[in-house]
């Protein structure tokens, strides 16, 4: 089956399966730079490393990269010239409160649709979308909890993550906590079976639109109140905000999520994985870990 | 006073303007002796080098009061709008009602260069956690908690989507501190898709109709929140006469960089003309006065093009500009380096091209939008800049970089990449703070090694 790599959780997996092609949600892991992007300067250590991914992939058939930052954006120019497969922007609009915005984000799964067909899926019927979306296979899965084995419960934000995340994470856990709350894996769609029968495209299109709390968006107050909810719910000692070398919206946000958090933030800034790196990481983690031990 | 161009200093300019007042050429009341600015903060006009010439004279003082043009017109009960990032479209709906006027908080980027760094605005974004990393609009967000840099606007709007990093990330913290900001969406540009309807926007290239549709609906919000804030009706009468006025400007300043980036000696220098094609995208708050301004200085062009007058010779060479200089003294650096510009992509070209004015009025609204150069792919703003050099005539290209700004990390190679392919010019990229002065001598080396470049290859 056809691999199509995707950048974001916010394009909608079960889409894709529908049309008989496999989604990948790929998850970059760092170090590893791809020659055309190792040495620009500026570049979000994220999209470096998304590039690098995707060029990479001698599996993927296509490349879905979603824009919610300027830099994937202008990520994705770099990949139309030097991938070996089709690359399709997903316009994800940054408004949310408008009914336009929920129409800009449905038309853009039926652009996508055509895109697939175009690399060999088959445009589903309705039953056949509604037979993938009942069946929960596109999920987003959240290992970072069960990974952690400390007895200082954290809590995490930021982006998605990147495969090398786990460096860290043991950092955390050698340090004695745990993240048991990952604010920065997307909720996964929750869908009515009845609206499913009814309508399936209407259905997947809103609640995927619905489940999109994200710090890109104007305003970002949906993520803050995401956020609310979460540490309401539970006994967490601390927020790591981790966010990625020249990611301007996360960066710009970590003042305003330190004076809002009801517990302390640390804020962890991921570059390049070098040694010296690491140890930074580390001495930073340890003494956040004494400030809410 | 003498006729001849030239370039001079603030203190010069001390010396000629009791003369320049006695003659009776300084007639508007906005116009006096630019040293006051320097008392009220303005150090580095101390660092630049001026045109001589009256046309000139007015145009820095009309740029230099605007401040005071705001803060009169709230006095007279006039309401303020902040438009933000869009760079050309909202203020030409702002204008078409009386008592509204607009302006771009944006520019408050320029603040740290005009008072070298003394306004303590980057100390400020410093300490709400906007530091170096981000681009220098991060100024913005200082202007706004000091409130001593320009009046508060009474209504935000800010486009959202296919934005930069930098300046999304800065507003939305403006609205983190309470700033309350009407978000409007505009997408990124796409190329249409085969059997997909698409329209031609200003400036040649084209965008889906889906997506012109979609900005069309995004303007119709932001025009209800103008009547709503105007206490008026924007109809389509007032809108298409707001598109006549601000095509009036447009033309003036076609007219202009026609005649100063087409002409053998270059009559008027790069840093009045950056500040020209800056009049464009909110007309300094008056749109009558921008077009008197801009009319004096396209008759200096004139006179001076008809006399063979300028600045440099028919061998200097011919540069074309792409981004705005966070610090404006380097466009004097590139004319003490031997060149001069033919062509500048200040990144609101599509603020200059003309509105189409045989369509819906929100709608030839919605297409310049769309044209905005930095909504579309790199690749579309480097055909562009292709088209222009080819149009002026230039010989070499410089792309300044903005420090932090997310675009520029990889838009220089693509147009760098565009410009060498097409048409085997030289191109420099360099990197541009708001003040200079520690690396002025290495630019000015990298400046004269272009103009060296281009001369060898004639």
């Amino acid at each position: 089956m056809n691999r199509i790599l995707c950048s974001s959780p916010y394009i909608p997996l079960h889409w894709i399966a529908a049309h008989c092609l496999k989604p990948h949600f790929a998850q970059p892991s760092e170090g590893c730079a791809h020659k055309c992007v190792s040495r620009v300067e500026g570049l979000c250590a994220y999209a470096r490393a998304w590039i690098s991914e995707a060029l990479m992939d001698e599996e993927a058939n296509g490349i879905v990269l979603a824009l919610t930052c300027d830099q994937m954006r202008r990520a994705f120019e770099v990949l139309c010239e030097q991938a070996r497969v089709p690359c399709f922007l997903f316009n994800i609009p940054a408004t949310w409160q408008t009914v336009q915005a929920r129409r800009l984000y449905r038309d853009e799964i039926r652009r996508l649709g055509r895109f697939l067909v175009v690399l060999g899926g088959c445009a589903p019927s309705k039953e056949v979308l509604a037979e993938q979306m009942l069946r929960q296979e596109c999920t987003i899965p959240s290992d970072n909890a069960l990974a952690q084995t400390g007895k200082i419960p954290l809590a995490m934000a930021g982006p998605h993550g990147m495969g090398g995340d786990s460096a860290w994470l043991d950092m955390i856990a050698e340090a004695g906590a745990r993240i048991q709350l990952d604010c920065s894996q997307p909720m996964n769609p929750v869908f009515d079976r009845r609206a499913i029968v009814q309508d399936p495209f209407s259905e997947l299109a809103d609640a995927c639109f619905d489940t999109i709390q994200d710090i890109f968006q104007r305003p970002n107050s949906g993520f803050y109140r995401k956020l609310d909810r979460a540490l309401r719910r539970s006994d967490i000692k601390g927020l790591i905000v981790r966010r990625y070398l020249w990611c301007d919206l996360w960066h710009a946000e970590i003042y305003r999520l330190k004076q809002w958090s009801p517990v302390p933030v640390l804020d962890l800034e991921i570059g390049d994985c070098t040694h010296d790196e690491r140890h930074r990481l580390a001495t930073r983690i340890q003494s956040f870990m004494e400030m809410v031990s | 006073m003498t006729d001849l161009p030239s370039q001079i200093t603030l203190d010069q300019w001390e010396v000629l303007y009791p003369s320049l007042y006695r003659e009776g050429t300084v007639r508007p009341d906005y116009c006096g002796p630019l040293a006051r600015h320097v008392s009220e903060g303005d150090l580095r006009l101390n660092s630049l080098l001026f045109d001589n010439s009256p046309a000139a004279f007015r145009l820095w003082n009309f740029l230099l009061t605007e401040e005071d043009r705001l803060r009169e017109a709230r006095a007279r009960g006039v309401r303020i709008v902040g438009s933000m990032k869009d760079l050309g479209t909202i203020p030409v709906m702002a204008y078409c009602l009386d008592n509204l006027v607009a302006f771009y908080p944006d520019g408050a980027w320029w603040i740290p260069c005009i008072m070298e760094l003394k306004a303590g605005l980057l100390e400020i974004a410093d300490q709400l956690g906007v530091d170096e990393s981000f681009c220098p609009v991060r100024a913005m967000l200082g202007a706004f908690v000091t409130e001593a840099h320009f009046p508060i606007p009474d209504l935000l709007v800010c486009s959202a989507g296919a934005v930069c990093d930098d300046f999304s990330a800065i507003a939305q913290r403006l609205n983190g501190l309470g700033y309350s900001i009407l978000w409007w969406e505009v997408p990124h540009r796409r190329r249409p898709e085969a059997n997909e309807d698409y329209l031609e926007l200003p400036g040649g290239c084209t965008a889906p109709e889906s997506q012109v549709a979609l900005v069309r609906t995004e303007l119709q919000r932001v025009r209800s929140a103008l009547e709503d804030l105007a206490g008026q009706k924007l109809d389509e009468e007032h809108l298409s006469k707001g598109i006549q006025n601000a095509n009036r400007v447009r033309s003036k300043l076609r007219h202009l960089r026609t005649l100063v980036y087409g002409a053998e000696v270059c009559p008027i220098p790069s840093l009045e003309m950056l500040i020209a094609e800056m009049l464009a995208i909110h007309f300094c708050s008056d749109q009558g006065e921008t077009v008197a301004v801009l009319e004096d200085l396209v008759f200096l062009a004139q006179t001076r093009v008809e006399a063979g007058l300028g600045f440099g010779d028919e061998e200097t060479a011919r540069i074309f500009w792409v981004n705005p200089v966070a610090d404006l003294r380097i466009m004097n650096v590139l004319e003490q380096s031997g060149g001069r510009i033919c062509g500048t992509e200040y990144m609101f070209v599509h603020a200059l091209d003309p509105i189409p004015t045989n369509l819906d009025p929100i709608d030839a609204l919605a297409r310049t939008a769309l044209a905005d150069p930095m909504v579309g792919p790199s690749a579309d703003r480097a055909e562009r800049i292709c088209k222009d050099i080819q149009h002026f005539g230039a010989e070499a290209v410089v792309i300044s970089r903005i420090p932090g700004a997310s675009h520029c990390a990889l838009e220089g190679r693509v147009i760098g990449q565009t410009v060498q392919d097409r048409l085997g010019l030289p191109v420099l990229e360099i990197e541009i703070p708001p003040l200079t002065d520690a690396m002025s001598p290495a630019i000015r080396t990298r400046l004269e090694a272009l103009v060296e470049t281009v001369k060898e290859k004639r």
